[in-house]
């Protein structure tokens, strides 16, 4: 059959008219679509059981005991260990730290990112090869990144120096070794490193704005601004929900980056929850009261996340 | 294909999928073989020089048996092991700490039942008095301590001539050492404080002296709540470590300067000295222009030169894994490293001493104050060998930085530390 033949044929086959389905026809084929996908379900499902939430469930039961990583006896405490966490002065200093940084990283990074998406979704020539730059140190592992940015910190590190070059001496500091700051070194750190991938997410957002209707609006005459606000924000707005969700997320769970530059020091000035969580189980023999606080922070990146989808739904943001 | 089939194929695939998982598990807990001839250990990063020459000398003298070793950094090392301990997967030989107050810590691995007595063996009664204790667990000897270690400020002494300097012998003649330093343009101590374990050593340089040397029962008193540290002269020591920070005896940012960083400005010569464990020496050497000098001393506390003491203790300490699959094979490894061939070996290349002092063993110059020191009797344990729980002395590296960072005082940080050590077990 030539070329042509198979077309036209294609084509009154396309035009010919429907047969009408059956009632027994559309029970059975809507049967057939609810019910299958299921079984392709259930390996991945198993192997998720398996995996990841039996040993979390298993887990998450020493949390209820005094066990210490170690030994073959274990009570059960009952809700002690959350009683304990409660009481803890460094675990609430923890919680703080912690929710400061997930704040930061969420509102920064995302501002950043927004500003870069913008900025290279435009017609510049190179702006293939700045994507590529910018998202760049997103595909760095954060152990590398941490011990790259921990090496410029140090007080003879390369930060410094560049102020000094530029004459800008009185800005030079001891950026990881300042209780006062090493905080914001290390947020600054995390933006660095992930405001390239924040970008990504608003760039796709962008690219599916109707050019015709950025036109109309300026044709009617809207500044930039206006365009922004009135046009493009709610055409990103699951684009936002989506980053915002990952760099809160993020931000809860920190630990790479703090675990590497500081250690959770000076003192315990940059210790989070997930670095206080590592070190009650493993440095202090402490497992159980670990198991505890990693429990309080799944319920906290829950609550949070779920709060934050739902208040952005209500906008448009899931759509 | 009909529902049923589909249903079945999926859950044996779900099954292989969590029976193949299982399997897993089982095998990694056979690693090492059982068959007496492949010995596993395990071991901290810093223990492989050594670990590399004692095992070539163990597997010439033995013919047909392999040993396989691993060794990683000191987190991932006790992370990695109480798992496998736990789990039954561990290596037939570990490396453990000394004492307690350490997550792997002899007591602490011995209490729980993973390690092997030893007490039988002929070694075992032999360690000088400082080291006997802190190898055992309710009287039954539980490690093997192959080396002793020592605490105190090594000096780069080229660096020190050029500068028209001598290594300070009372707490006065150190705070001049210090303004005589600042004047040559040189740093006194480097202090790599923001590695959290470097800012215990300079308070376990000055407890010898001020507080184990005049009470040699203070341990026990603790142990008895007869004392504290912030009732104690604890106090003094951190009260002298703000001094010297006073005096201008580190750097401008010792909380911003890493372990790393501080071996590499005395190596350079930047900085005369760095209050260091005797392992040092050796990272300094490397470094250091070729013929340059170390020199490990003590750091005066006092004023009389002759109450100076020094923290030295157990080093390099080895167990037997109560479950290990070469049982035999592992005792057999851990009493070569307690014979002269294995210790002195281990403790040349680590550039430490042997933790039984022979007389065939030649020490590095560098190191032959501290070997005065010992064989003197005039060295203490490291206090952490004899605190209850790990909490005390990460809580140590934590106030120091704060006190460092002039967050709190010495009083306010010891408080935190009597905290720690009544609230584990």
């Amino acid at each position: 059959m030539s070329t042509a033949d198979s077309q036209s044929l294609a084509v009154a086959e396309a035009a010919a008219p429907v047969p009408p389905v059956s009632r027994s026809t559309r029970k059975f084929t809507a049967r057939r679509i609810g019910t299958v996908p299921w079984w392709f379900v259930v390996p991945a499902l198993v192997f998720f059981l398996f995996v990841v939430l039996w040993p979390s469930v298993q887990g998450a039961a020493y949390a209820f005991t005094n066990w210490d990583g170690l030994s073959a006896t274990k009570d059960f405490v009952g809700l002690a260990q959350f009683e304990r966490l409660l009481k803890d002065p460094g675990g609430v200093g923890a919680v703080v730290h912690t929710l400061l940084i997930a704040v930061a990283i969420t509102v920064v990074q995302n501002l950043i990112g927004l500003l870069l998406a913008l900025g290279v979704h435009s017609k510049i020539k190179s702006r293939n090869i700045l994507r590529v730059a910018l998202f760049t140190p997103a595909v760095i592992t954060p152990v590398a990144t941490g011990y790259l940015w921990k090496y410029l910190m140090t007080p003879d590190g390369a930060i410094n120096q560049l102020l000094g070059f530029f004459g800008l001496g009185a800005l030079q500091h001891d950026w990881l070794g300042d209780a006062d700051i090493a905080l914001w070194s290390i947020v600054a750190t995390v933006v660095w490193q992930f405001a390239g991938y924040s970008m990504v997410i608003f760039l796709a957002g962008l690219q599916g704005v109707p050019e015709d209707v950025l036109e109309a609006s300026r044709i009617d005459g809207a500044g930039p601004f206006r365009r922004f606000w009135y046009v493009v924000r709610p055409e990103l707005a699951p684009a936002i929900t989506i980053n915002l969700m990952l760099s809160i997320i993020g931000g809860l769970k920190l630990f790479d980056q703090v675990w590497v530059m500081t250690s959770g020091g000076p003192g315990t000035s940059t210790d989070t929850m997930s670095t206080l969580i590592y070190k009650n189980a493993f440095q202090f023999g402490d497992f159980s009261y670990g198991i505890a606080m990693a429990l309080v922070l799944t319920a906290f990146v829950a609550i949070l996340s779920t709060a934050q989808y739902k208040l952005l739904g209500k906008q448009g943001g899931t759509k | 294909m009909h529902k049923k089939s589909l249903l079945a194929l999926s859950v044996a695939v779900a099954a292989a999928l969590g029976l193949t998982a299982c399997s897993g598990g089982s095998s990694n807990a056979g690693a090492g073989g059982g068959d007496g001839k492949t010995l596993t250990l395990a071991a901290t990063t810093n223990e492989k020089p050594a670990l590399d020459a004692v095992v070539a000398k163990f597997k010439e003298q033995n013919p047909g048996v392999d040993v396989k070793y691993t060794t990683s950094a000191l987190d991932q090392y006790q992370t990695t092991t109480r798992t496998q301990l736990s789990s039954g997967t561990a290596p037939d030989v570990v490396f453990v700490w000394p004492g307690d107050g350490n997550p792997m810590a002899t007591r602490v691995v011995g209490k729980a039942g993973f390690l092997e007595d030893l007490s039988s063996q002929s070694w075992a009664n032999s360690f000088p008095a400082g080291i006997k204790p802190v190898t055992q667990y309710n009287g039954k000897t539980y490690s093997a301590s192959v080396t002793f270690s020592g605490i105190g400020a090594v000096y780069n002494m080229t660096a020190m001539t050029q500068a028209g300097l001598t290594p300070p012998t009372t707490w006065s003649g150190l705070l001049q050492f210090c303004s005589a330093a600042k004047v040559k343009g040189k740093t006194a101590f480097e202090l790599g404080a923001q590695t959290n374990w470097v800012t215990q050593l300079i308070p376990y340089a000055l407890t010898p002296t001020l507080v184990y040397g005049p009470n040699p029962n203070f341990p026990q008193d603790m142990t008895d709540k007869k004392a504290t540290f912030s009732d104690s002269k604890w106090t003094d020591a951190l009260n002298k470590y703000v001094e010297m920070q006073k005096a201008g005896c580190f750097q401008a940012n010792p909380l911003g300067t890493d372990y790393n960083a501080s071996l590499a400005a005395v190596a350079k010569g930047d900085a005369l000295s760095v209050v260091q464990v005797n392992s040092a020496v050796a990272a300094i050497s490397t470094q250091a222009p070729k013929g340059t000098e170390l020199n490990m001393l003590p750091v005066p506390a006092s004023d009389n030169a002759a109450d100076t003491r020094m923290a030295g203790a157990a080093g390099s300490t080895y167990g037997v894994n109560a479950h290990a699959k070469n049982k035999d094979l592992a005792i057999k490894f851990v009493n070569f490293l307690e014979g002269p061939d294995g210790m002195n070996l281990y403790a040349q290349t680590n550039k430490a001493l042997p933790a039984v002092p022979n007389d065939s063993f030649k020490v590095d110059p560098a190191l032959s104050t501290l070997q005065q020191y010992q064989k003197g009797g005039k060295t203490d344990a490291f206090m952490d060998q004899n605190w209850p729980n790990a909490r005390v002395q990460q809580t140590l590296f934590q106030v120091v930085q704060d006190l460092l960072a002039g967050k709190t005082d010495a009083n306010g940080a010891l408080k935190q530390m009597d905290t720690a050590y009544t609230s584990g077990s």
